[in-house]
């Protein structure tokens, strides 16, 4: 038998674990088959070698063996170690790319009827952003299948939260000074429309004040929505401006048709 | 990006070829896992990483088409001889044939300057 130096024992045994631990996630290959043959190997290579062996001789023979990862080939791996090898030893964009995924997917199987999906919706969008920051719009080539599914879902949640936000909250907001209103009765209106009239006069009021803000920094919207708002301009931001106005001129109307 | 071309299309070639190789290198004798490196290392770009050609070994043995033989060496560890099986011979054929036509139309089509 070969005689290591303790420092090359150690970069074998060192070896060895990192082999081991591809091996655990594969089902068809024979642990003891694999560790005897890197040992016949190795021990075939050092023959005639100055003993006890190197560090730097046991390296060599190591880096012409190849990668602790080849020993396991990927057909040789199931579905979920392929994941988690992914996850392990992929670079960092792909791992953000998996841990993305895996929140929203976990947050639809776990928590599909509770506030809790949000949370997770919430942490794969800020993981898919961070790894869209990380590899860039052009360098993302598949993982765009990992990362998009929560960059639309977000997206699209955010942007509903920003332009509708203030018009749902003035219309609860509404409901509760109807209730007090009635109480004290001030007035007769009926409930639903007294909430449409207050949800429509926050959001007439935000859009135009909002599309007014963007006309100036039409880059607040392409921050947040990267990267579905890209192309976002001042003519959107005059878009959504004119629709404000147009729903407090509509809202005027319909409240001077009341008296 | 030339390179990352052709070190993809290397790759895949060298997939097959190490396949075809090994079974050459073991048909009609008996040889040991270490013997069959060394073989394979002495055909340029073939064996990129040693370490490849065990995982290939022990599919080829699961698949039927090698078979082994642990013999005791008073040098060091058990040594595990591979020979081709029936089955092997057959598919060796085939592959050898395969190989053989590719190589020939892949030849004919390339032009003289």
């Amino acid at each position: 038998m070969v005689e290591l130096s303790e420092t090359a024992r150690k970069g074998l045994d060192d070896y060895l674990r990192q082999v081991r631990t591809y091996l655990r996630w594969s089902r068809s290959l024979d642990r003891d088959e694999v560790e005897q043959n890197i040992a016949a190997h190795i021990e075939r290579e050092l023959e005639g070698t100055p003993q006890p062996v190197s560090s730097s001789a046991l390296e060599g023979v190591l880096a012409r063996l190849g990668s602790p990862r080849q020993w396991v080939p990927p057909e040789a791996l199931g579905w979920w170690g392929k994941l988690i090898l992914k996850l392990r030893t992929d670079s960092e964009d792909w791992r953000l790319a998996y841990i993305s995924f895996a929140l929203l997917l976990a947050g639809f199987l776990l928590f599909l009827a509770s506030p809790l999906l949000l949370v997770f919706i919430a942490a794969s969008f800020i993981t898919s952003r961070a790894a869209l920051a990380a590899a860039g719009d052009e360098n993302l080539g598949a993982q765009k299948w990992l990362l998009y599914p929560a960059l639309v879902i977000g997206s699209a949640i955010l942007a509903t939260a920003v332009l509708c936000g203030p018009g749902l909250l003035a219309g609860t907001a509404g409901a509760e000074l109807y209730q007090l209103a009635r109480m004290r009765h001030y007035s007769d209106m009926d409930i639903v429309e007294f909430v449409i009239i207050s949800a429509t006069l926050i959001t007439g009021l935000w859009w135009v004040v909002s599309g007014l803000t963007l006309c100036k920094r039409p880059a607040l919207a392409r921050g947040p929505l990267r990267p579905f708002a890209d192309r976002f301009n001042r003519h959107h931001a005059l878009a959504l401006f004119s629709t404000g106005v147009l729903l407090l001129i509509l809202l005027a109307g319909y409240i001077a048709s009341l008296w | 990006m030339d390179d990352r071309f052709f070190d993809n299309w290397s790759t895949q070639l060298r997939k097959g070829m190490l396949e075809l190789c090994i079974l050459n290198a073991i048909d009609g004798t008996r040889l040991y896992g270490y013997d069959i490196v060394r073989q394979l290392r002495g055909i340029d770009a073939l064996v990129i990483s040693e370490g490849t050609v065990y995982p290939i070994l022990s599919r080829l043995r699961r698949e039927g088409f090698v078979e082994t033989t642990i013999e005791e060496s008073a040098e060091g560890p058990a040594r595990k001889y591979y020979t081709l099986s029936e089955k092997g011979r057959g598919i060796l054929v085939r592959m050898n044939d395969c190989w053989a036509k590719m190589k020939t139309g892949a030849d004919g089509l390339k032009r003289e300057e």
